[in-house]
C-alpha cells in the first residue's frame, strides 16, 4: 500500500473532474485525480454531446447565464485541446433546434422564449416557422406535424467519448496525475489536511475536490450526512449510421458524428435503477419517428440507461462543505455544457477564492446548508 | 415442402438424391438459378461468385460474407427493395431482386 | 399477440430441439424461436434437404433427421423466421413476417449455439476470405468458391477445417495446402488423449478417419504457421505465411480461416448472467448448473452455447434443461426428474472426458492474437491493432474505455466479432490475461430491429 502525497486532490475523472484538474494547471499545484474504473456509474460516459443553452432554466436565470457564458468560452477551449494533444475533437458550433409539432407547442415555446429573453436581458435565439428550419436542415424530411422548431445560436454538439478523451489526453501534459482507482472515503486529519483511501493505497492533500458525480453522495460522508444530489434516469436509443445530414443539432433526436441518431430526453427518478424500460423509452422513439419519419424504418442498434447528476433543484452545486474550507464539491447535471466554465471560471473558486458573481447561488446555501 | 415420411424414408435409404428444386433470383441484374432452401448469401458467394457484397459505411472498402451465419454483418445486401439485410439468414425465393448494399460513405474524416 | 408459455426456447438446434422434446415430453407448452426457417440450427441446417444430407455421414444425418422429424410431431409451437432481439427474465421479444411480437414464459432456455472464434489477421476483410463454418455453408448449398474451382487455401486449427476439408475433397475443388496454426496433427497423434477419447469411440472414429483422408489425398500440411496475411485489391489475391523462418506465398482465390469453436454469450452477457473464463480454449462462457440453469433463476443456457461439447452433447443438455424446468414448475417431482434425466445425465458426464483431449489438441495457442499493428481488429468501425495499443498506452486500460475512445465493437455486430480480439491485445499491452480487462458490455436490442418494431410493441397505444 503507498502512500502518495499532492497538493490537490481531485476525486472524478470524468468531464467535469479532468475539465477542473485541466484548469488547476496552470496554477502551479501538483495535482493528482482519481478515477474510478468502469464499471461504475459513469454519466461522461453515456452522453449525447449536447451543448446546450436554450429555452431552459427562466426559474434560474443565473444558471441560464452560466450556460451561454460556456458555450461562449468553448471553441477557444477545444482549439487549445485539440493543440495541446494534436488530436480532433468532433465539434459543431452551429446553434441548436427544438423542433415543435403542433401550433400550441410552438406558441407556448416562443412565450418561454419571450419570458427567458426578459429575464436574462438578451437571448440569442427565436422561434422559426417550417420554412426556415427547412432551409436550415435541407436533408431532413420532416414530418407533416412539424411546424417549426426553437432556434438558439449558441447551442453546438461535441463528440463527448472525444471531448472526454482529449481532457485525458491533456492531462499528462500539463503535469497531472491520472489514476485508475476507486476511492473508498474520505477522512480529515489533524494537520488540516485529507486522507483518501483507494483500492490501491492512501493518498493525502491539503485541498479535495468532489467530483465524483453521485459517488459524492458517499464521499462527502465525513462533513454531511445528505447531500441533495440524486441519480435522475434517462433512457437512450441508438438508430443506425445514416448519411450525415444534420449539422445543427436536433434535442431528442440528435445525429452523431458517426452518422448513427440518439434517441430520449426523458427524465426519470428511479432510484439506481438502469435497466432500460423499454415502454418509457419508446414512447420517445415515437415522438422521434413523428418529427424525422425515416428514423422509422432504421435499424435500431442498442438501448441503454444512464443516470444524471441532479441536484435537487436542478441546478449545478459548487460549494465548500461545511466546516471544510479546503474541500470543494462540483455536481452538475450539463458537465458536457459548462465544461468550458468550469475550466477557466472555477480553478480560482477550489484555490480558496469566491465563485464568479453569476455562480454565487450554486453553493449548498440554498439548500440551509452552511458552508 | 416434400412429405416428411417420404423424406426420411428416403434419406434412411442409402443417399438416393431427390429431384433438386431450383427458384430463379436476381442479382445485379444478372438472373440465376440456384437450389431452394439455400440462403441468399449462399447463393451470391456460391453461385454467382459475387466478388463483394457491400461496401463498408467507414472506410469504403469492399465486403463479403465472412461467418453465413448471423454473427459478422458483412453480408447486408438489398433485397427486393429492403436495404440492410443480413442476407445469410434469408432464404432464397423465386423472383427475389437482389442487390450489393453500397453504404454511401457518411464520416467526414 | 401476447403468447403465455411454460418454456420458451430461443435456438433449434440440437440443444434446442432436444429441450423442447423432454419439456413436451413432461407435457410442458413449449414455444421454440429460431432464426433460420428450418429447424436443425448450424449442424444440422437444412437437413431435410437432400444436398446437406450428403455432406453428413450416416449417424449423424440420421441424428438429425430424427431430431428434427420428433420435433415436428411433438406438439411445440415451431416460430421459425424470428429474429429474436430483446429478453428479460419472462418475456422474449422478436420480429416475424416484418411484425414485432412477445411471448411471455415461466423460464426460458437459451440455446444459441456455437460460433467460430473470430481471429483478425492482416487481409481478413477482403472478399475471399471466410470462416469454415461459412465455407461450409456455401459447399452445403452445392456452391463454389470460383467459376473454375480455383484451389483453396485452409488455415488454423479445429476439428471443424478437418471436416470442411473433406467436403472440399467430396466437392472435388482442390487444397493448395493447409497451413496448420496449432501444431494438432502432431498432438493427434501422439497417444497421450487415447484413454479418455476411447470412451466416445464413434467420434475419435469419425476424426481418425477424416484425417487419413487428408493424407492419402496427399493434401501439403505445413505445420507451425504464423503470419499469416491475405493480400489483394478489391478482392484477396494471395496469402502469405511464415513457416521454419522463412516468408511464403501462395496465390490464391478462397483462404477459409478456422480457430475453434466458441459459444455465443451475447444473451448471455446483456442479460447480466455471470460468464465463467476458460483458460485452456481461451473464452468467457455462462456459469450454469449442470441441468444448464445460470446465475439467473429463471434463465438456462444449454448446447454449445453454454459450453462447446459438441453436437451430442448439446442434445443431452437440452434434454437435461427441459426436464429440469419441468421439475421447477412442479410439473414433475424431484424423483421422477432424476429418473428421467439418469440416463442423458450419465452420457453427458462420459462425453464430456471424452472431450476434454480435444480441449487440450485443439487448444487456441496463446500468441494467437499477437496480430501486427496494421490488422483490422473491428471490421464495423475499421478499427485496427494499432489504434487499440495506442489507447492502451494513453491510459485507457479497461476493454470498454478502449472501446469508447477507439470505436471498437461499437459498430453494428455489437462486438460479436472484435470482442475478444479486443480483450486479448488490451490485456497483452498490459501483460494481464483476458480474464482481467473483461468483456464488452452488451446491450439489447442484440440484433437490429427496425424503430418502428421497437415502438409499436413498446410504446403505449
Amino acid at each position: 500500500m503507498h502512500n502518495t502525497e499532492t497538493d490537490i486532490l481531485i476525486i472524478g475523472g470524468g468531464v467535469t473532474g479532468c475539465a477542473l484538474a485541466y484548469g488547476l494547471s496552470r496554477k502551479n499545484h501538483k495535482i493528482v485525480v482519481l478515477d474510478a474504473p468502469s464499471p461504475t456509474n459513469m454519466a461522461s460516459r453515456t452522453n449525447v454531446g449536447l451543448i446546450w443553452c436554450q429555452s431552459k432554466f427562466l426559474h434560474l436565470p443565473n444558471y441560464a447565464k452560466w450556460g451561454f457564458i460556456s458555450s461562449n468560452l468553448y471553441p477557444e477551449l477545444t482549439r487549445e485541446l485539440e493543440d495541446l494533444t494534436g488530436e480532433h475533437i468532433d465539434v459543431n458550433y452551429t446553434g441548436g433546434l427544438i423542433p415543435t409539432l403542433s401550433g400550441e407547442d410552438y406558441d407556448n415555446r416562443g412565450a418561454y422564449i419571450d419570458k427567458l429573453r426578459e429575464a436574462l436581458g438578451e437571448y440569442p435565439g427565436c422561434m422559426i416557422d417550417r420554412t426556415e428550419l427547412e432551409k436550415k436542415l435541407p436533408g431532413i424530411a420532416w414530418g407533416p406535424e412539424v411546424c417549426g422548431a426553437a432556434w438558439c445560436e449558441a447551442d453546438g454538439l461535441i463528440d463527448p467519448l472525444g471531448l472526454l478523451k482529449v481532457l485525458r489526453l491533456s492531462l499528462p501534459k500539463v503535469d497531472v496525475t491520472y489514476r485508475q482507482t476507486l476511492a473508498y472515503d474520505v477522512q480529515p486529519q489533524n494537520d488540516g489536511g485529507y486522507r483518501v483511501t483507494t483500492k490501491d493505497g492512501i493518498y493525502t492533500a491539503p485541498r479535495v475536490v468532489l467530483a465524483a458525480g453521485l459517488a459524492n453522495r458517499r464521499l462527502v460522508q465525513f462533513a454531511l450526512p445528505t447531500l441533495p444530489v440524486f441519480p435522475d434516469k434517462g433512457q437512450v436509443l441508438l438508430v443506425e449510421r445514416m448519411p450525415f445530414v444534420m449539422p445543427i443539432p436536433v434535442l431528442g433526436c440528435t445525429q452523431t458524428f458517426a452518422g448513427t441518431t440518439i434517441i430520449g430526453f426523458k427524465h426519470e427518478r428511479a432510484g439506481h435503477h438502469i435497466e432500460v424500460d423499454p415502454a418509457s423509452v419508446a414512447t420517445e422513439g415515437t415522438w422521434a419517428m413523428r418529427v424525422w419519419p425515416e428514423l422509422g424504418a432504421k435499424r435500431l442498434i442498442r438501448a441503454w440507461a444512464a443516470l444524471r447528476v441532479m441536484p435537487e433543484d436542478n441546478m449545478a452545486i459548487y460549494s465548500r462543505l461545511p466546516g471544510h474550507p479546503n474541500v470543494t464539491l462540483f455536481n452538475t447535471h450539463s458537465a458536457v455544457t459548462m465544461a468550458a466554465a468550469h475550466v477557466r471560471l472555477l480553478p480560482d473558486f477550489i484555490l480558496g477564492r469566491e465563485l464568479p458573481e453569476v455562480a454565487r447561488g450554486m453553493t449548498l446555501e440554498r439548500f440551509g446548508i452552511a458552508c | 415442402m416434400q412429405d416428411r415420411s417420404t423424406q426420411k424414408e428416403n434419406s434412411l435409404k442409402a443417399q438416393a438424391p431427390a429431384p433438386r428444386q431450383t427458384v430463379h433470383i436476381t442479382f445485379e441484374d444478372r438472373k440465376l438459378e440456384v437450389p431452394a432452401g439455400i440462403s441468399v448469401a449462399a447463393a451470391v458467394l456460391g453461385h454467382a461468385h459475387a466478388g463483394h457484397t457491400c461496401t463498408n459505411a467507414v472506410d469504403a472498402s469492399k465486403r463479403a460474407p465472412y461467418c453465413l451465419m448471423g454473427v459478422c454483418f458483412e453480408c447486408l445486401m438489398e433485397i427486393n427493395g429492403v436495404a440492410n439485410v443480413q442476407s445469410c439468414l434469408v432464404p432464397v425465393e423465386d423472383g427475389m431482386v437482389v442487390r450489393r448494399q453500397d453504404h454511401a460513405r457518411v464520416v467526414d474524416e | 399477440m401476447n403468447k403465455n408459455m411454460d418454456l420458451a426456447i430461443i435456438g433449434a438446434g440440437p440443444a434446442g430441439l432436444a429441450c423442447a422434446l423432454a419439456a413436451r415430453r413432461c407435457g410442458l407448452d413449449v414455444a421454440l424461436l429460431d432464426e433460420q426457417a428450418q429447424p436443425g440450427g448450424q449442424l444440422f441446417r437444412n437437413i431435410q434437404s437432400p444436398l446437406a444430407q450428403a455432406l453428413h455421414d450416416a449417424r449423424e444425418r440420421d441424428t438429425g433427421l430424427d431430431l428434427v422429424h420428433r420435433f415436428d410431431e411433438c406438439g411445440a409451437l415451431h416460430l421459425p423466421g424470428s429474429t429474436v432481439w430483446g429478453m428479460d427474465n419472462h418475456n422474449v421479444f422478436y420480429t416475424r413476417d416484418n411484425e414485432a411480437q412477445k411471448i411471455t414464459a415461466s423460464y426460458i432456455v437459451v440455446a444459441p449455439g456455437g460460433m467460430e472464434r473470430p481471429v483478425p489477421f492482416p487481409g481478413w476483410t477482403l472478399p475471399g476470405v471466410l470462416t469454415a463454418g461459412g465455407a461450409d455453408i456455401v459447399l452445403k448449398s452445392s456452391g463454389t468458391f470460383s467459376e473454375n474451382r480455383e484451389p483453396v487455401v485452409l488455415a488454423g486449427n479445429g476439428p471443424l477445417l478437418l471436416s470442411v476439408a473433406n467436403h472440399l475433397l467430396d466437392a472435388g475443388i482442390p487444397i493448395a495446402a493447409w497451413l496448420d496454426t496449432g501444431n494438432w496433427c502432431e498432438r493427434l497423434l501422439s497417444a497421450a488423449f487415447i484413454p479418455a477419447s476411447v470412451l466416445d469411440l464413434p467420434y475419435l472414429a469419425k476424426g481418425l478417419k477424416l484425417f487419413w483422408r487428408l493424407v492419402r489425398a496427399s493434401v501439403r500440411i505445413v505445420r507451425s504457421v504464423t503470419d499469416i496475411r491475405a493480400e489483394g485489391g478489391d478482392h484477396l489475391e494471395k496469402v502469405r505465411y511464415t513457416a521454419g523462418g522463412t516468408e511464403h506465398e501462395l496465390a490464391t482465390s478462397t483462404l477459409i480461416r478456422h480457430e475453434g469453436i466458441i459459444p455465443r454469450t451475447h444473451i448471455a452477457n446483456s442479460l447480466g448472467a455471470r460468464l465463467v473464463w476458460d483458460k485452456t480454449q481461451r473464452y468467457w462462457h455462462p456459469e450454469c448448473t449442470e441441468n444448464g440453469q445460470s446465475s439467473l433463476e429463471h434463465i438456462f443456457f444449454v448446447g454449445d452455447g453454454a459450453y462447446v461439447h459438441g453436437g451430442d452433447a448439446s442434445i443431452l443438455k437440452g434434454e437435461l434443461a427441459g426436464i429440469e424446468v419441468a421439475r421447477l414448475l412442479k410439473v414433475l417431482g424431484s424423483e421422477e426428474a432424476a429418473f428421467r434425466s439418469a440416463r442423458a445425465r450419465k452420457k453427458l458426464r462420459i462425453i464430456k472426458m471424452a472431450r476434454a483431449f480435444l480441449q487440450h489438441t485443439f487448444a487456441p495457442r496463446a500468441d494467437l492474437f499477437a496480430v501486427p499493428d496494421d490488422t483490422m481488429i473491428c471490421r464495423c468501425e475499421c478499427v485496427r491493432a494499432a489504434d487499440i495499443r495506442k489507447a492502451v498506452k494513453e491510459g485507457f486500460l479497461d476493454v470498454n474505455e478502449v472501446k469508447r475512445v477507439t470505436r471498437c465493437g461499437m459498430g453494428q455486430c455489437q462486438g460479436r466479432m472484435c470482442g475478444q480480439a479486443l480483450a486479448e491485445l488490451v490485456a497483452q499491452a498490459q501483460s494481464l490475461s483476458p480474464e482481467a480487462v473483461g468483456t464488452l458490455h452488451v446491450r439489447q436490442p442484440f440484433r437490429p430491429v427496425t424503430l418502428e418494431h421497437y415502438c409499436s410493441l413498446h410504446a403505449p397505444k
